[in-house]
C-alpha cells in the first residue's frame, strides 16, 4: 500500500522553494484489542468521570486549570491557550546546516520522509546535496498548531525530516553518578573488547521484530480457527549472573570452541 | 485518588503523569499510552482516539470527522 501523506508544506533555504509533501516513516503496530464487557461482551468505551461521583464529564463541560507548585489552581480558558498557538504555516524553514554528527540519538524523536509535491528538479537537488554533503539541516515549522524544530538529512536518497526534543526536554549525562570503583585494569578491558569484537556484525532490522506482539496474532488466528492453543510453559527464570570477568572468560572460551 | 488506585498504594504507573500531550484534549500522558493518528500522525491518547473498523483506521477525532 502507498504511504499516506499527512502533511504538506514548503522547505525554505534562503529564497529557495521546494515543495513537499511529508510521509510517516514509522507506525504503531500494537495488537487491538477491544475491551469488552466480561458478562455481556459488549465493547466498553473510556470516558471521562468525576473522581467523586462517578458522573460522566463530557468533554466540552470540561476547561484546563494548572496546578502550582504551591498548590494553586490556575485556570485558563480555551480562547487564552488558543491566542499562544503558533501561526499556521506551510514552511520548513532552515535555519543552519551541521555536520551530521552534531545532532546526536538524544534529540531524535519521530522520523518523517519527504516526499515530491510538485517542481520534482528542486527536489531531486535539494536531495542530491543533503545525500552529497552528508549536512543535517535545523528547520522549523508548524504543523496542527505546533511548533517543531527538526533535523533535515537524507536517508537512500530521500529528504527525511525527524522532530527533535526542545533542550530542556534532554537530560545531560552529568546527572547520573559517574562510575566508581577500582581503576581498569587492561586484561579486562582487552577482553571486553574481545567479547564485543565477536558480536560485531552489520545491523538487521529483520532480526527484531516484535516477537510477543507475533505471538498473539499466532493465538488469535489459532482460535479463530477453533483450535486449542499451544500451553508453553513459562521460561524459567536465569541464574544470577557471574562476576564480568568470569563471564568474559566463559564467553571467549565458547567462542574459541565455535571457531 | 483515581478508581483504579488502592488505598495504601501508589498510582498505577499508566495513571502516573507522563511528558506527551495528546493533541486533542491536550491531556498529558506517558509516551506508552498515546497512539498516532493515521490520518494525520498526531499524538492521540485512548480516550480521544477513534477507531475506523471499516476502514482498519485509528484516527484523531478531526481526521475522522474529514474522512466521514
Amino acid at each position: 500500500m502507498a504511504a499516506r501523506a499527512i502533511w504538506k508544506g514548503v522547505v525554505r533555504i534562503r529564497d529557495a522553494r521546494v515543495p513537499v509533501k511529508l510521509y510517516a516513516a514509522v507506525q504503531d503496530r500494537g495488537v487491538r484489542f477491544r475491551l469488552l464487557e466480561r458478562a455481556t461482551k459488549q465493547p466498553v468505551v473510556q470516558s471521562l468521570v468525576h473522581p467523586e461521583t462517578g458522573a460522566v464529564v463530557p468533554f466540552d463541560a470540561t476547561r484546563r486549570g494548572f496546578v502550582t507548585d504551591d498548590g494553586e489552581l490556575v485556570l485558563l480558558a480555551a480562547e487564552e491557550l488558543e491566542r499562544l498557538a503558533p501561526e499556521p504555516s506551510r514552511d520548513i524553514d532552515l535555519v543552519q546546516f551541521v555536520p551530521s554528527a552534531a545532532i546526536d540519538h538524544r534529540w531524535y524523536v519521530r522520523p518523517y520522509y519527504l516526499g515530491p509535491d510538485g517542481q520534482p528538479e528542486r527536489y531531486a537537488a535539494l536531495a542530491a546535496a543533503l545525500e552529497q554533503t552528508g549536512l543535517e539541516g535545523v528547520a522549523h515549522w508548524t504543523m496542527r498548531k505546533k511548533a517543531y524544530v527538526g533535523a533535515l538529512r537524507a536517508y537512500r536518497g530521500y529528504p527525511m525530516l525527524v522532530t527533535l526534543r526542545p533542550s530542556e526536554e534532554v537530560v545531560s549525562v552529568e546527572q547520573v553518578e559517574a562510575p566508581k570503583g577500582k581503576p581498569l585494569d587492561d586484561r579486562q578491558l582487552a577482553m571486553a573488547r574481545q567479547l564485543l569484537a565477536m558480536l560485531e556484525a552489520p545491523f538487521e532490522p529483520d532480526a527484531y521484530r516484535d516477537e510477543y506482539r507475533e505471538r498473539v496474532e499466532q493465538l488469535i488466528d489459532t482460535k479463530r480457527r477453533g483450535k486449542e492453543p499451544a500451553r508453553k510453559a513459562a521460561p524459567r527464570r536465569k541464574r544470577d549472573a557471574p562476576d564480568l570477568e568470569r563471564a568474559l572468560r566463559a564467553s571467549l572460551r565458547a567462542g574459541g570452541q565455535r571457531a | 485518588m483515581t478508581p483504579s488506585a488502592r488505598p495504601g498504594r501508589p498510582e498505577p504507573w499508566w495513571l502516573e503523569p507522563g511528558g506527551e500531550p495528546c493533541e486533542t484534549c491536550l491531556m498529558v500522558h506517558l509516551d506508552e499510552l498515546l497512539s498516532h493518528c493515521e490520518g494525520c500522525d498526531a499524538a492521540v491518547c485512548t480516550t480521544c482516539l477513534i477507531e475506523v473498523r471499516e476502514r482498519s483506521l485509528r484516527l484523531c477525532p478531526a481526521c475522522a470527522e474529514a474522512f466521514g
